[in-house]
C-alpha cells in the first residue's frame, strides 16, 4: 500500500502532468497547423478587440442573452466552474504537497470553505447528471462518454472529501483520490474537457466574425 | 414525436420535393466530400470535440422556439447529425443519409446565424459547410440551386 502511494504521488503524478501539458500543447499545435495549411482565412478574421469583447461578455454571469434564458443553468455552471478551478489549486492538502516537494507555497482555503466548494462541485455534477437523464433535449444529445466524463470530474472531489474527512477506508480512498485526479488531468487534452483551453479561441473567432463582418453583438 | 414531425415537413414541402427524389443520383463521390472535410477539418474537429452537449444553444434558435421546441431543431443536434456524421464516417455516407440530412440542413435551418453557443462554436458555419457538401452530391432543394439569380423562375 505504501509503495503504491509513492508510485501514485511520484512517477504517476509526473506522467499525469506531462500528459496533461504535453498533450494540450500537441492538440493545440496540430489544430493550428491544420488551420494554417487549409483554412488560413481563420487568422484573417481574428480581431483582438472583438474577440476580447465577446470573451468578456460570456465570462460575466448573466452577461449574455443565453444565460438570462437559462438562469438555473447559469448559476450552477458558474459556481461549478469557479469551484472546480479554484478548489484543487488552493486546498490545503495540495499546497502542502507542493511545499514538501518543491518548497513553494501559496494561499490556502480555510477548511470549511474548501468543504463547501467541494460540495458545490459534487452537487453540480449531480445536477448535470439529472439533466442528462431527465431533460428530453439533453438526453437526446448525451453520449455514454458524457457520463464517463462527468464521473471523471466528480471522482477527485468525492474521494478528496472522503480522504480529508477520514471516513472509513480513507487510506485507500487517498490513493483512489490521487489516481482519479491524475486521470482527470490526463483526460483534459483528449476529451471535451479541452474546452477550457479552446474556449478563448472558439469564442474569439465567432466574436470576431460578429464584430468585424456582421457588425453585431454575439452575446 | 419524431414521426409526427417528419409529417409536418412533408406537408411543408410542395410537389417539388417529389421531383427531387425522382432524380436521385445513386453514387456518392467520397473524394469530393473528403476534399471539403479536409479543408474544414480544423473547424469540424474542434466543434465536435468541444461541444459539451449542454443544449444551451436550443433556445437561441427561433425554429426551435416556434416548433414546439422539438429536439430536432436544436442547433447542436443539427450539426452533429449532419456534418458530424459525414465527418465521423469520413465521407462514406449513403445517398439516403444525405437526403435525410437535406431535411435537417435546409428545412430545419434557415442559416439566419442567430444561434449562440456559450463555448463559441460557430454552428451556422458548420451547417453551411454541411450544405456545401450536400450540394457537391446534387442533394439540395430546388429553391437553393447554384444558378445565377437571373435564370431562376
Ligand atoms: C486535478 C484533480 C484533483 C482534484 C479536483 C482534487 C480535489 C481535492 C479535494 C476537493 C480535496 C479535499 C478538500 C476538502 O474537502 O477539504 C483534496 C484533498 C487532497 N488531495 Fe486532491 N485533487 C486532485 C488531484 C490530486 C493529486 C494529483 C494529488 C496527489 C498527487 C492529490 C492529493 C491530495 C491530498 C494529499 C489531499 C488531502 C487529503 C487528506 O488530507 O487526506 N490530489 N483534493
Ligand atoms: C476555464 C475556462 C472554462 C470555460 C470558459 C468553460 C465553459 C464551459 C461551458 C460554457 C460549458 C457548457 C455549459 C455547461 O454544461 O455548464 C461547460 C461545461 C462543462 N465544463 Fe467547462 N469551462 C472551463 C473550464 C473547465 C474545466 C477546467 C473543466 C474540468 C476539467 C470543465 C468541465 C466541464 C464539464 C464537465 C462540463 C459539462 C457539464 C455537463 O455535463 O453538462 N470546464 N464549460
Ligand atoms: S450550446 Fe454549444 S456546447 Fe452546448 S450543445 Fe449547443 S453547440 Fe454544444
Ligand atoms: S442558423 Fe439555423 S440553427 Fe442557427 S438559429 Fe438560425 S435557423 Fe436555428
Amino acid at each position: 500500500m505504501h509503495n503504491f502511494y509513492y508510485f501514485a504521488t511520484g512517477p504517476l503524478a509526473w506522467i499525469a502532468f506531462l500528459v496533461f501539458i504535453g498533450g494540450s500543447i500537441w492538440r493545440f499545435r496540430s489544430l493550428l497547423e491544420l488551420a494554417r495549411r487549409k483554412d488560413s482565412i481563420v487568422f484573417e478574421y481574428m480581431d483582438t478587440k472583438f474577440a476580447l469583447r465577446s470573451i468578456v461578455h460570456w465570462l460575466i454571469p448573466f452577461g449574455s442573452r443565453s444565460m438570462k434564458i437559462n438562469p438555473t443553468m447559469t448559476v450552477v455552471t458558474f459556481l461549478f466552474h469557479i469551484c472546480l478551478f479554484l478548489t484543487p489549486l488552493f486546498v490545503f492538502g495540495h499546497v502542502i504537497l507542493w511545499k514538501e516537494n518543491f518548497n513553494i507555497s501559496w494561499f490556502t482555503l480555510p477548511n470549511a470553505v474548501a468543504d463547501i466548494m467541494t460540495f458545490i462541485v459534487i452537487a453540480s455534477c449531480l445536477f448535470f447528471l439529472w439533466r442528462r437523464i431527465k431533460l428530453a433535449d439533453v438526453k437526446y444529445l448525451t453520449t455514454p462518454l458524457d457520463f464517463i466524463i462527468l464521473f471523471i470530474v466528480a471522482a477527485p472531489f468525492i474521494s478528496g472529501f472522503w480522504a480529508y474527512h477520514q471516513f472509513p477506508g480513507f487510506a485507500t480512498m487517498t490513493i483512489i483520490h490521487i489516481i482519479s485526479g491524475e486521470i482527470m488531468l490526463m483526460a483534459i487534452p483528449f476529451t471535451k474537457l479541452f474546452h477550457m483551453f479552446l474556449f478563448p479561441f472558439t469564442r474569439g473567432y465567432i466574436g470576431s466574425e460578429f464584430g468585424g463582418v456582421r457588425m453585431a453583438k454575439d452575446w | 414525436m419524431t414521426s409526427n414531425h417528419s409529417i409536418v415537413f412533408e406537408q411543408d414541402e410542395p410537389s417539388s420535393g417529389q421531383q427531387d427524389l425522382v432524380e436521385i443520383n445513386k453514387n456518392v463521390c467520397v473524394e469530393e466530400i473528403n476534399a471539403i472535410l479536409k479543408e474544414k477539418k480544423d473547424k469540424i474537429a474542434t466543434a465536435l470535440k468541444v461541444c459539451a452537449h449542454c443544449t444551451l444553444c436550443a433556445d437561441s434558435c427561433f425554429l426551435y422556439r416556434s416548433k414546439e421546441q422539438v429536439t430536432e431543431h436544436m442547433p447542436s443536434h443539427k450539426f452533429i447529425t449532419s456534418l458530424g456524421v459525414i465527418y465521423k464516417k469520413k465521407g462514406k455516407v449513403t445517398i439516403e443519409e444525405l437526403y435525410e440530412m437535406r431535411e435537417t440542413l435546409w428545412k430545419r435551418c434557415v442559416l439566419c446565424t442567430r444561434c449562440s453557443c456559450p463555448l463559441g462554436i460557430n454552428i451556422p458555419e458548420l451547417l453551411a459547410i454541411g450544405r456545401r457538401i450536400l450540394r457537391t452530391q446534387g442533394v439540395y432543394h430546388s429553391y437553393s440551386e447554384n444558378q445565377p439569380l437571373t435564370e431562376m423562375k
